[in-house]
């Protein structure tokens, strides 16, 4: 009975480490993005309802 | 304060959580409204956070649950994200990688999901296969085997071999070193 070899799937370390690369690539300009006013400014307003007494 | 108030935390891990709001939406503005969502949601759970919880992959559980709930509620339809990911994304100084990268990118997306999540925390994102199973809520193999099997996909759709390399990496960091001197020079 013909069966599938079993092989792992394990590409090799340089592959692994080429696309990680380009995966940190495609997200750093976000990462690198300024914070939207909007959320900075729902943060103000959230630090500012916790100190008020 | 100090460093393990959870809203400090908060602040450190925003540029992270909307990247991995943006890989969930494929789409810019929906992963503002998600990373909005989840702040408010944190903020209400501060009180529940216990000291030793690692913050960071609370946090993007909250995001994570989030998205999640979100898209069973109202079925919301996944919008087409290349046009995005290529407009905002991959603002590359050479033409060739940039192309590169866009063949990267399609690949990536088509993915399954679980993959490409899997890879956006531990690749992109530096997550320890720890953290990631407990982000994903589930065991550390599970993490591993979708990682494992999500870059073996992408090596598969964009030919890869050992040796081989996606990207002309020397090209690309001339290209940035003659930006950079023409910034500055």
């Amino acid at each position: 009975m013909p069966s599938k070899p079993k092989v792992p799937p394990i590409v090799p370390a340089s592959v692994a480490r080429q696309i990680d690369e380009n995966l940190r690539r495609i997200y750093a300009a976000k990462l690198e993005e300024e914070i939207p006013d909007r959320l900075q400014e729902l943060l103000k307003q959230l630090r500012e309802k916790d100190a008020a007494p | 304060m100090n460093g393990s108030d959870p809203r400090d935390q908060l602040i450190v891990h925003l540029p992270a959580l909307r990247a991995f709001a943006v890989s969930l939406t494929r789409n810019g503005p929906a992963a503002d409204d998600l990373v909005q969502d989840t702040v408010l949601r944190a903020w209400s759970s501060f009180s529940r956070f216990t000291i030793g919880t690692n913050p960071r992959a609370w946090l993007f559980t909250i995001l994570r649950n989030s998205f999640y709930s979100d898209l069973r509620k109202h079925r919301r339809e996944v919008q087409d994200s290349e046009g995005f990911f290529a407009a905002r994304l991959s603002q590359k100084p050479d033409h060739d990688s940039a192309l590169a990268l866009r063949d990267f990118q399609r690949g990536f997306e088509k993915l399954i999901d679980e993959q490409r999540e899997a890879l956006v925390l531990v690749g992109a994102l530096g997550f320890s296969y720890e953290e990631a199973a407990t982000t994903m809520g589930c065991a550390i193999g599970t993490v591993k085997s979708r990682v494992n099997r999500g870059r073996k996909r992408l090596a598969e759709l964009l030919c890869l071999e050992e040796g081989e390399s996606i990207l002309p990496t020397d090209a690309v960091q001339n290209a940035v070193a003659s930006h950079q001197t023409s910034l500055h020079g």
